[in-house]
């Protein structure tokens, strides 16, 4: 399945619909990152959202530095907060 | 051979024909009486109902004549004294206006029952308008004149049984429009607007001027349509740039599709009493026809649907059910937290929800932060006394309890919403936070398992609306999952790297199946759901899985669109919330809608 990659924040409400959820694959990634499917309904969605398109690389890193970042603060906490949550971990991106 | 009732012991029903259901998405369209003249183009405005209408005029030579129907067959009465087509008309089979007759004249004739007369004319000449209203107070709403001084009109005039009267414009001139409603409060949707298309457009009439309502779906004009209600009414088929068999229902604020004429068709004649009551006579559905469909909720002979029932069809010579069907669900945006967090509390439905607690980004300070939703947007109202994170929560937005917790202690704090303020009441006998809620609402809930002193624990508290009191233990201690159902009849499931599922039936605990995936550490739960219809999503390491429990397994369904744990997740398996949540720490929340209908299916025996 081939995705297209872009930014774009969530102002809430009719960000994306149900309609639209059951016509094209939408991912959500930390850094404003959205993941759809590369088609006229994944294009028409990046349209509405005024979309910034990134690479998959590029999309990659933004999410992988929003972790790192989310993990620093993960390892600024205490031990006894550091028990009450899992550690943020890198992950790949489809 | 041995009969059914032998085998299993009690009788089936049978019935000639499926049972119907009452609401107007069960309604259906069936063939009505053919009009003796086929014909498009009839007056247009509330002209009757199913059971009692009236047709005339029309776009067949003399163009003049008046048929009435009974709720089976149209017959023939006396003739307008004018024939003419293409304006409007309304009332009854017994008192009904036939008004306008071309761009340059304003005849009016009144029928009472038997003959037509004409009576006093209206002040602007045209056509394609429609009427609502009786013979002693009617509306009659825009239509169009020809030449380049004419076109489509926004004006309106009232009638009072003497004389017209031109009152307030609509907003946007139009002809071949719908509606429905009386002189004092009316609705006009769609029609035929410039440059000479269809279009959406819906005003409100309150007796002296219109304001602009919520669009159709379908912009469309020549539709039928006509109803006393402005609330209530249905316009059918039309046109909208090709001939439809589409029917939209309005309900006083919005626009729903509803069931499709069998024949698309445009241009027939209109009626209706509310949304389950819709007649379509004539038209043109390519040809000019003479077919009628009425389209009719449950009529006083039907039988009706009930849930769960097993019968025998024998028109269909089936066995078959009555059965709950689901659509499918999907996550959609909804409005954005004010302040982003996990491990808040939740309570309420999807349309009026309510968080309060969690932990904000970075882990400190805690929050007692509180807001509620409006199936749009959040707003903050008062803190709870004390903040704290990984808390519980159960009941309605007005009525909302809160207990346990951390911040950063264990707290067995236990607090009451009561639309206005947080009260404290009695504490939990065990301090503890990361429990799961069971409770629909405020004064019967269960605490579940949760972190106390050492760790993950498998006490479980009843709250009976004024003090906690130890219960069964849970089979698996632990922390971070999610519950649905009441204090007799609860559930939960997931919980760090858990996917076990355990039943409440009010005395004790019973391991029943897993969930399908088991990254579920701070799943989120439908906590208005039940013990055998509850929805669990979402949950740490990254996931999105949504999963539906249906009393004995767990299904999956569509994904969140962003992964998440430590969700707050609020409402029923067809309509509830996924609330804030991390990692990172997030303000986003999603709407979840499972659609669902009552079927009557064949049972097959595979």
């Amino acid at each position: 399945m081939a995705y297209k990659y872009c930014t774009a924040t969530n102002w809430g409400k009719n960000f994306f619909t149900h309609e639209e959820r059951k016509q094209f694959y939408l991912a959500g990634h930390p850094g404003n990152v959205w993941i759809v499917d590369d088609n006229i309904f994944g294009d028409q969605w990046i349209g509405k959202v005024s979309g910034l398109a990134k690479t998959k690389s590029e999309a990659q890193a933004i999410v992988t530095g929003e972790i790192e970042t989310a993990q620093e603060a993960f390892d600024a906490l205490s031990e006894a907060e550091q028990a009450l949550r899992n550690r943020p971990a890198v992950y790949n991106l489809p | 051979m041995a009969s059914y009732k032998t085998i299993k012991g009690f009788a089936v029903q049978t019935l000639p024909t499926d049972p119907v259901g009452t609401g107007i998405a069960d309604a259906t369209w069936s063939s009505g009486g053919n009009l003796n003249t086929a014909r498009e183009r009839l007056g247009a405005g509330a002209v009757g109902n199913t059971g009692s209408a009236i047709a005339m005029g029309g776009s067949v030579s003399p163009n003049a004549q008046t048929e009435l129907y009974n709720g089976t067959a149209w017959s023939e009465v006396n003739d307008l004294n004018t024939g003419r087509g293409e304006v409007a008309g309304t009332g009854t089979t017994t008192a009904a206006l036939m008004i306008g007759q071309n761009p340059s004249t304003a005849l009016v004739e009144n029928f009472n029952g038997t003959s037509w007369s004409e009576i006093a004319e209206f002040n602007t000449a045209r056509v394609n308008q429609f009427g609502v209203g009786s013979t002693t107070a009617a509306l009659l709403v825009a239509g169009e004149r020809p030449g380049p001084a004419g076109g489509f009109q926004a004006l309106v005039e009232s009638w009072n049984g003497s004389s017209w009267t031109e009152v307030g414009d609509l907003n946007t001139s139009r002809a071949k429009l719908m509606g429905g409603g009386t002189l004092t409060a009316a609705v006009m949707a769609g029609g035929q607007g410039p440059p000479n298309s269809a279009v959406a457009n819906n005003e409100s009439w309150n007796g002296s001027s219109w304001s602009e309502v919520a669009d159709l779906n379908t912009a469309r004009m020549e539709a039928a349509s006509g109803s006393p209600s402005y609330t209530d009414f249905n316009v059918a088929g039309g046109n909208t740039g090709s001939v439809t068999s589409n029917q939209e229902n309005w309900n006083g604020s919005a626009w729903t599709e509803i069931a499709n004429l069998a024949t698309a068709r445009r241009s027939s004649s209109g009626g209706g009493a509310g949304g389950t009551n819709q007649l379509v006579a004539g038209g043109n559905d390519g040809s000019v026809t003479a077919a009628t469909e009425e389209f009719a909720g449950a009529g006083a002979t039907s039988t009706l649907k009930n849930l769960g029932q097993v019968y025998y069809n024998s028109g269909a010579n089936a066995f078959k059910v009555t059965r709950t069907v689901l659509g499918t669900g999907s996550w959609a945006s909804g409005g954005n937290l004010n302040t982003k967090r996990m491990g808040a509390g939740g309570a309420g439905i999807q349309t009026a929800g309510a968080i309060f607690g969690g932990d904000a980004d970075g882990g400190s300070p805690r929050y007692g932060l509180h807001e509620q939703y409006n199936g749009s947007a959040w707003s903050e109202l008062t803190d709870l006394n004390q903040g704290k994170a990984y808390t519980g929560g159960a009941g309605t937005q007005t009525s909302a309890l809160n207990f346990g917790g951390y911040a950063p202690q264990r707290w067995a704090l236990t607090e009451l919403w009561n639309g206005s303020s947080w009260t404290e009441l009695n504490d939990m006998n065990t301090a503890r936070f990361g429990h799961a809620s069971v409770g629909q609402v405020s004064t019967a809930a269960l605490a579940v398992g949760g972190s106390a002193s050492p760790g993950p624990n498998a006490i479980v508290e009843s709250w009976n609306g004024t003090s906690w009191t130890e219960v069964g233990d849970i089979n698996s201690a632990r922390a971070y999952f999610g519950g649905s159902g009441t204090p007799s009849a609860g559930l939960v499931f997931g919980g760090p790297s858990s996917a076990l599922t355990e039943l409440w039936n009010g005395t004790g605990w019973t391991e029943v199946n897993d969930m399908n995936s088991n990254a579920r550490y701070g799943v989120g739960g439908s906590r208005q759901g039940t013990s055998t219809d509850a929805l669990g999503f979402g949950g740490n390491p990254g996931n999105v899985n949504t999963e539906i429990w249906n009393g004995s397994s767990w299904t999956e369904l569509n994904n969140l669109s962003t992964p998440r744990g430590n969700i707050t997740g609020i409402g029923t398996t067809s309509l509830a919330l996924a609330v804030g949540g991390e990692p990172p720490y997030l303000t986003a929340t999603e709407e979840w809608t499972l659609p669902s209908s009552v079927l009557n299916q064949t049972i097959t025996v595979g």
